[in-house]
């Protein structure tokens, strides 16, 4: 099945790119997709343990199941400040 | 951003621009005869971050989803505070420069704690949930912030 990825901020300065189409099997998880994201972009996988993800406008867990003609986006942190 | 025009439901309003943010226009958007008080946040460029002159500030987002997410706020606010009467929330992005406005909330409520109370939970809450990222730029570099920074 066929996945969109956006990348933001740091991510899309770290890999040149603002998104990518993925090829995913059925049943695909973000965590599935991720995996995929750093095969093409290995800068990324430092950044695992921070990353946020969100599937269309809600924020998802690693384990949540994709589907075809997803649009999944990859967070750095949101931007914070006291 | 493509947009369609003010995303709104009751009268709030919940949008990401890219044009130079105004207090005195918010403050409109939310007057209701009903308000007893308006408090008003504005977050501004600091010019120092850790004692590191900042040159000017660059604010990237996720605009739709940003827009629902503080659409989401504007709910939950109602949900907590039943005295809030109206609520704005601004995010701008793209390049501002030291002392511009980056992100303004209004809420008018019938007394002023639910209004200073439901201010203050929207911009907490904006911070930890709305995609939005700020890129600063100092004299001998740049660093993208995330949530321990800032």
């Amino acid at each position: 099945m066929r996945v969109r990825v956006r990348l933001f901020a740091r991510y899309r300065e770290a890999t040149g790119q603002d998104g990518l189409d993925l090829d995913l099997p059925d049943g695909g998880t973000v965590e599935t997709a991720w995996s995929a994201v750093v095969g093409r972009h290995p800068v990324l996988s430092q950044y695992r343990p921070f990353t946020l993800f969100a599937v269309g406008h809600d924020y998802v867990q690693a384990d949540h199941t994709l589907r075809a003609g997803d649009e999944l986006c990859l967070f750095p942190p949101v931007s914070g400040g006291n | 951003m493509g947009r369609q025009g003010p995303v709104t439901s009751g009268g709030d309003i919940f949008r990401v621009v890219e044009h130079p943010l105004s207090p005195d226009a918010i403050a409109g958007d939310v007057d209701e005869p009903g308000a007893g008080g308006v408090v008003i946040f504005s977050g501004v460029v600091r010019n120092e971050t850790g004692g590191r002159g900042v040159k000017f500030l660059e604010y990237e987002g996720h605009a739709t989803m940003a827009e629902a997410k503080m659409r989401e706020i504007g709910a939950e606010v109602r949900a907590r505070w039943s005295g809030v009467r109206r609520i704005a929330m601004l995010h701008r992005l793209g390049r501002l420069e030291i002392g511009e406005s980056s992100v303004l909330i209004a809420v008018s409520a019938a007394h002023r704690g639910e209004a200073f109370e439901a201010c203050r939970y929207a911009i907490d809450t904006l911070k930890r949930t709305v995609p939005i990222w700020k890129k600063e730029y100092f004299e001998d570099g740049e660093v993208w912030v995330g949530l321990q920074g800032g």
